[in-house]
């Protein structure tokens, strides 16, 4: 019998060529680029939205968000009239490392998000981003094990509510530590495979993308001191673990660009009478925002006179971040009254998901065809947004739900959904004059559809790129690596043409499983009882 | 129940027609005959669900708003 394969997947949270290829060039990060010599690589598609929900579960089940039923972070409820947070239990499938399980290949999962709730699986799993500091691993043992060895921190001690410079040291000190705890957790478990994501990619991406581009002189160098701190993490694994028998695949749930443009677009609607929103009950943050008193503003203010580091010593970390959260973040990306009730649900024609998509309330219309020309006219005139600067067009494209999603939980996708054109986003608030925002702090980094595939490993070709590879991808090939059937209801293909022609992954016959007929059954039957129809 | 009367089984009439039908489902399923797949949908059917416990509470989600707030991603 042959070996069984080892496969180490670094999912980067936001990583994108863009910001890898010039450094890689400049020298700065050595193992990616020896990892891009040794290997294949090339954009990867991001599932639509391009966002963590659903990115993260669309690369491990292979599937679209039709089949999964989750389409972004928030869930909206028509008939309750209210936004809901999506969590692990909400997407409806089975996922790489369940397969991998029933193969008796053990698996670890550190930190990719959309896994809060945990599950079991054959090995072990560390959510990501859990609300609470207990219940985030499976088996339940190793949280205390992580507590007692690493003072295992689920997120850094100060994100963004205290201005920009508290950020970084927390950031990088947790991101050491999800290295750490993957050599711990190698060593400890063996696992045949490993999946490793580094989260704060994102975040840091967001926050500094304008300082790198303008060379500033305090953040410009904040994101490429951070992928060396990464090319140094992984560099370490690679020696530690890997052998060149190893296949180390590196993938990202979607690129970056710089931010060009933040339209108004729940201000749009409701400026339009599609979308009705009652008057806020507490005006204070409106209040601050139109002062000027940012929560950036103020932190950046107050920060250069030694006040900030001096109670950050001194007051329990909890104070302070409530004091901070009084104060509004400069560019509202979303507004936390939009998602608190401010819509009049009933009066409104469209609902706005804070992120982008678009629901219609279909109770507004007499007639489904109503709806459809209704939806056909709103279709016309987003595409006719233009951003007045560059005379650029808002819209890349607008689809109807259906037009791009499949499968059984189609019913809940949004009913149009709008791809920006690169570098424009939807802002998720009313606040503002004006229609069009061009913030120079907060988030000046947004996301892109691609992000980034890298593979090397045993019969893998090396120093090519390729082109098409989609996050569905990657499950049925890691699958076909493994020699496990691929279930035939994923969507993704198996990436045949990274493989050597002459290698047995090339030459190998691609294999499908059917559905597990059991599982789908007490599926249907749990949802029909559900539903009260049995 | 006993053991004993676990392990007996009765007769239960369904059109032909059917039978047929789900013999032609099964195929390529795992399950090797039309009573396996029968007494499954129906074990299905009357098992009384498990009361799950509720894995993602009001206050999680509160805390996980708290969280994309110190993100910068809600406001």
């Amino acid at each position: 019998m042959k070996e069984r394969p080892r496969v180490l997947v670094l999912g980067l949270d936001g990583a994108t060529w863009n910001v890898i290829k010039p450094l890689v060039k400049e020298g700065r990060l050595p193992t990616i680029a020896k990892l891009m010599n040794n290997g294949c690589c090339g954009d990867l598609e991001s599932s639509i939205p391009d966002y963590t929900f659903p990115a993260w579960k669309c690369y491990s089940t292979g599937k679209n968000p039709g089949k999964l039923g989750v389409y972004g972070f928030w869930g909206v409820d028509m008939a309750k009239g209210k936004f809901f947070l999506h969590n692990s239990a909400s997407f409806k499938s089975k996922e790489l490392w369940d397969y991998l399980g029933e193969n008796n290949i053990t698996c670890g999962v550190l930190d990719m998000p959309t896994t809060y709730p945990c599950k079991q699986i054959n090995g072990f799993m560390i959510s990501h981003g859990a609300p609470r500091p207990s219940g985030y691993t499976y088996p339940e043992d190793l949280e205390k094990e992580l507590k007692n060895r690493f003072n295992y921190k689920i997120d850094p001690d100060y994100l963004f509510e205290l201005g920009r410079d508290a950020a970084i040291p927390s950031i990088k000190e947790v991101t050491n530590q999800r290295f750490d705890v993957a050599h711990y957790l190698f060593k400890e478990f063996d696992p045949s495979f490993l999946h490793v994501t580094i989260f704060n990619i994102d975040p840091i991406q967001h926050h500094y993308w304008r300082d790198m581009e303008e060379g500033n002189v305090r953040y410009g160098k904040v994101i490429e001191d951070f992928w060396a701190l990464i090319d140094n993490g992984i560099k370490g694994l690679l020696n530690e673990f890997c052998d060149g028998e190893t296949y180390v695949i590196l993938m990202s749930d979607h690129g970056f660009a710089a931010q060009k443009g933040e339209f108004r677009f729940v201000k749009w609607l409701s400026e339009k009478n599609l979308l009705k929103l009652k008057k806020p009950k507490f005006p204070l943050s409106g209040l601050l925002f139109r002062l000027g008193l940012t929560r950036d503003n103020v932190f950046s203010m107050v920060g250069r006179t030694r006040i900030v580091p001096l109670l950050r010593s001194h007051l329990p970390k909890g104070i302070l971040r409530k004091v901070a959260a009084l104060f509004p973040v400069r560019i509202g990306v979303v507004d936390m009254s939009l998602l608190g009730g401010s819509i009049d649900w009933g009066k409104s024609k469209v609902i706005p998901v804070p992120t982008g998509p678009l629901h219609i309330n279909r109770n507004a219309f007499a007639s489904q065809d109503e709806y459809e020309k209704f939806r056909e006219a709103l279709i016309i005139e987003i595409k006719e947004i233009e951003e007045p600067k560059a005379g650029e067009k808002f819209a890349r494209e607008v689809y109807k739900g259906e037009e791009i999603y499949f499968g059984k939980y189609v019913d809940r996708a949004p009913d149009l959904i709008v791809l920006h054109n690169e570098g424009y986003t939807s802002a998720g608030t009313t606040r503002g004059r004006e229609m069009w925002n061009y913030p120079t702090r907060g988030w000046t980094g947004v996301h892109k559809p691609q992000g980034i595939f890298l593979a090397c490993g045993p019969g893998i070709k090396k120093g090519i790129e390729i082109e098409g590879a989609k996050i569905y991808d990657l499950a049925p090939t890691i699958l076909h690596i493994f020699d496990i059937p691929i279930p035939k209801d994923m969507d993704g293909r198996v990436l045949k043409e990274i493989f050597e022609e002459d290698s047995v992954l090339a030459r190998g016959e691609i294999r499908y499983q059917d559905v597990d007929e059991k599982a789908r059954i007490r599926e249907l039957i749990r949802e029909l009882k559900a539903r009260g129809k049995i | 129940m006993s053991q004993s009367e676990r392990k007996k089984f009765t007769t239960v009439s369904i059109p032909t027609p059917l039978f047929r039908k789900i013999e032609e489902r099964i195929r390529g399923t795992g399950f090797t005959s039309v009573s396996s797949y029968v007494t499954y949908v129906l074990r299905e059917v009357v098992a009384e669900e498990e009361e799950e416990a509720e894995p993602f509470t009001k206050e999680d989600e509160e805390r996980v708003k708290a969280r994309l707030r110190a993100l910068g991603y809600i406001d």
